[in-house]
């Protein structure tokens, strides 16, 4: 059922709030409900920074399952690590702690391990490859949390998944998952796109847009926070990362916030706490993307691999009321594939 | 020799980072770019030739090579794998790697071709190499992927039909908990190991075949190598123009450059709206002097013949009309670097103990080109005029170096074998220059700056060797708006200098 959710975008991201979210087995279920509708996807991850030390000892075991004909874009020395027959298809020349990224072609049912590019530029590169190689559609096994990368602006689409291995406090998973995907659903930017990044130099963080429309670059939050007090502002892009420190020095610009627009990379560039973000909503500043993805749908796993399980129920109650009805749920059941 | 931050300051590294070599083959060998010793005359002169030959069929026809262009872009370094398939079997992506590159020679060899240029080039042969992808690719099937088919052994092929009959079996199972499952699972962990196993078996095979054609190989990828970066040189030739330098086999022979430029300063020049005035040069044994106004060029004179010199024993077409040299065994050049600080020595004390690393060099090694830029410059004039004169009569003396010396100090030009003079303000018309000077006098001494380089002739010319320096410094400091109540001190002291009597 997850299939109805995922069918209008070519390419979609599993993201997963913590560590046994339940992340894994979402992705396992798309491959399966495509192979159903008789779809072959490709497959491949955004880097595993945070796990790599799991990678290397060799304590991650391969766990997803794919079909003959998948195509799968991992590092070289995992090739071995799953039990599938294989071909090369091409390599990338991008290199991971593990080798250089190669793409197979699996020759038979198995398992794979996963790991991609560490770099969004990659691994856009490498999606077009995939599909060049005939792919129609590529599942990106995204980054543990949303905070690791920028997941969605490689993607038309993410997944996201939560569980009760978030937090032994229910209603703080509920209201943290909330957050994240309201992050991760922004609206499109109405003043600025990605060549706006384009044509400024890599050191320009903070790039406003004045009263009369005109650019001007600015080195601090501090700067712009000033700037918009005392001359207002259409608008503020915000490169890279987006920290509490930059919110906290905007609300110093005070009412002339209000009707302007804030715009980020993406949704997964915004580390700010909820609170922070209400403020400045509250203030009468919109948040935005350059580009907007669609948050295809939000799985939820009662089960805490701690032992701290929610009620099913409930869970599912409390995480359907906190997010907009246009935003599916879907429970995922715990199961094996191999 | 040059060091590294001399190299970039004479702009060699930027006439590397010019060069757009395919392939990373002729990518490496542009990085390691570097003159030729004194016994490989006969391999540099063959290296020109072939850029020559190239930029004389790129003229004609530059369109005509576009195949062999992107058939070379085509191309990955697999040089690791080959050296790597005499010792061990190969991986499955290494394999990939060898059979892609293999058969990016077909069209390799079918440009190269439509080329007659090719088959005049020395040391240099492109073919394809059938028999090794037949090896890798026994099928003869041509994919453009690498997979052990099952004709390679009659194991491997049972292997994988059994393998299937487990897949369509899991397959067929229905959704959720079967009994027959987990036996079925057992069984395909099983043949994945027994597969795993006898392709690891059939590499080794596979690449043991391989390796005997690994010589030609890696005969063929320095041929490659030579192509793309002799094309890249010529490549560079049409854009930036420039000429193939002769090497001449007399050793004690005349070093000539005939109007040469330097494109790094050409280029940052052109940004100002300003165009490089080329220079030439011509060096017999023994040292030859510049002399000649501040801001002149003088400098710009001697790192530009650095450049051309390095870049014409290194096989490289030269920036000039024409050049002609001997094999040369060095290139050393001496000036004022501001951010050389060797162990606390102020800049004399390190100038110096580089001229002493020099000379001791010199006196090693014969045919070297010494270039010392304002030597002496940082102690006392009467000092520093002794030892430019003793670097002089030292250089003359021995006949073993070309030595090229710029200085402000009188009598020097007097030792020398040739005196040079640049031009600087000599045919400026005064009139016009204060003019001028007035007009751009809102933009302060910046702005007067720009204008005096505009009057400034660079150009060398060869000059009596009697003559001494012009005195051009004040004039300089009046051009630049130096406040006049200072310059009137200065008359007052007395430019008294002038009649200064000789050492």
């Amino acid at each position: 059922m997850l299939y109805e959710f995922i069918k209008p975008y070519s390419s979609i991201a599993t993201i997963g709030m913590c560590k046994n979210a339940g992340k894994t087995t979402v992705l396992n279920r798309l491959i399966g409900e495509c192979f159903a509708h008789g779809e072959t996807p490709a497959l491949t991850s955004i880097g595993r920074d945070g796990e790599r030390s799991d990678v290397v000892t060799g304590t991650d075991k391969p766990e997803i399952f794919v079909y003959e004909g998948t195509l799968v874009a991992t590092a070289e020395a995992l090739l071995t690590v799953g039990d599938v027959s294989r071909e090369i298809a091409d390599t990338s020349g991008m290199p991971t702690p593990m080798g250089e990224v190669v793409i197979m072609r699996a020759m038979s049912d198995g398992l794979v391990q996963i790991a991609g590019p560490s770099m969004t530029a990659q691994l856009r590169v490498l999606k077009r490859r995939l599909f060049a190689l005939g792919a129609k559609r590529v599942f990106i096994d995204g980054a543990l949390s949303r905070k690791s990368l920028a997941m969605p602006a490689v993607s038309d689409a993410c997944i996201l998944s939560s569980g009760a291995s978030y937090s032994r406090d229910m209603n703080k998973t509920v209201a943290d998952t909330a957050f994240a995907c309201e992050l991760m659903s922004l609206e499109g930017s109405a003043l600025f796109d990605e060549k706006s990044l384009e044509c400024a130099p890599a050191s320009e963080k903070f790039i406003l847009l004045d009263r009369d429309g005109e650019r001007v670059s600015l080195d601090s939050a501090k700067d712009a926070a000033e700037r918009i007090r005392t001359q207002g502002a259409k608008g503020l892009l915000v490169r890279g990362g987006v920290t509490d420190s930059v919110f906290e020095a905007l609300f110093a610009a005070g009412r002339l916030l209000s009707g302007m627009e804030i715009a980020v990379e993406d949704g997964s560039r915004l580390l700010v706490r909820a609170a922070n973000y209400q403020k400045l909503v509250r203030a009468g500043a919109a948040v935005r993307a350059l580009e907007k993805t669609a948050l295809a749908a939000v799985t939820v796993n009662p089960f805490s691999a701690y032992g701290e399980h929610y009620d099913k129920n409930a869970f599912f109650d409390a995480v359907r009321a906190a997010l907009p009805a246009a935003v599916p749920v879907v429970n995922v059941k715990e199961y094996e594939y191999a | 020799m040059l060091d590294k931050k001399q190299l970039s300051d004479i702009g060699f590294s930027y006439v590397l980072e010019k060069l757009e070599p395919c392939s990373p083959l002729g990518d490496e060998l542009r990085r390691k770019a570097a003159p030729r010793g004194a016994g490989e005359a006969a391999l540099l002169v063959r290296e020109l030739e072939n850029v020559g030959l190239l930029f004389d069929a790129l003229s004609l026809e530059r369109e005509r090579f576009y195949p062999l262009e992107r058939a070379l872009m085509q191309l990955k370094d697999i040089r690791r794998s080959v050296e790597l398939s005499r010792t061990a079997a190969l991986s499955e992506v290494e394999l990939f790697e060898v059979k892609r590159f293999l058969m990016l020679l077909d069209p390799l060899e079918a440009a190269c071709s439509e080329l007659p240029v090719i088959k005049k080039l020395h040391d240099i042969s492109i073919f394809s190499m059938p028999e090794a992808l037949d090896i890798l690719d026994p099928d003869g099937m041509r994919a453009q992927t690498f997979r052990l088919s099952d004709s390679c052994s009659e194991e491997l092929r049972l292997i994988r039909r059994e393998r299937k009959r487990v897949d369509l079996a899991l397959r067929a199972l229905p959704e959720g908990g079967a009994p027959e499952r987990d036996g079925l699972i057992a069984e395909r962990t099983l043949l994945s190991a027994r597969e795993e196993n006898e392709e690891t078996r059939l590499r080794a095979v596979m690449t043991k075949a391989f390796s005997a054609h690994s010589a030609r190989l890696e005969e063929l990828i320095g041929s490659i190598a030579r192509l793309d970066l002799a094309l890249a040189k010529a490549k560079l030739m049409l854009a930036e123009g420039g000429a193939i330098p002769e090497i001449l086999p007399n050793r004690d022979a005349e070093i000539t450059f005939t109007d040469m430029v330097n494109p790094m300063l050409r280029a940052a020049l052109g940004l100002k709206g300003r165009s490089f005035t080329p220079v030439s040069v011509a060096l017999s044994k023994g040292a030859a002097v510049i002399t000649g106004a501040n801001m002149g060029g003088k400098s710009v004179a001697v790192k530009t013949l650095a450049l051309n010199a390095l870049l014409a024993l290194s096989g490289f077409p030269v920036f000039a009309q024409s050049a002609a040299l001997p094999m040369l065994s060095g290139i050393h050049l001496l000036y004022e670097d501001r951010e050389d600080s060797r162990g606390g020595l102020s800049s004399f004390g390190g100038e110096m103990v580089r001229f002493g690393e020099i000379l001791s060099s010199v006196s090693r090694t014969e045919n070297q080109l010494v270039l010392l830029d304002e030597f002496a410059r940082g102690t006392n004039p009467s000092e520093g005029s002794a030892l430019v004169r003793a670097a002089v009569r030292f250089f003359n003396a021995k006949r073993e170096a070309y030595a090229l010396i710029t200085t402000h100090f009188d009598f020097v030009a007097e030792l020398a074998s040739r005196h040079y003079q640049v031009m600087g303000l000599k045919n400026a018309d005064p009139a016009e220059l204060e003019a001028a000077l007035n007009a751009s006098g809102e933009s302060g001494s910046a702005g007067a700056g720009e204008m005096l380089a505009r009057f400034m002739d660079y150009g060398l010319f060869l000059a009596k060797s009697s003559e001494n320096p012009p005195r051009d410094a004040l004039k300089i400091c009046r051009a630049l708006r130096i406040p006049s109540e200072f310059m009137d001190y200065v008359e007052e002291n007395g430019s008294g200098c002038e009649q200064k009597s000789k050492p």
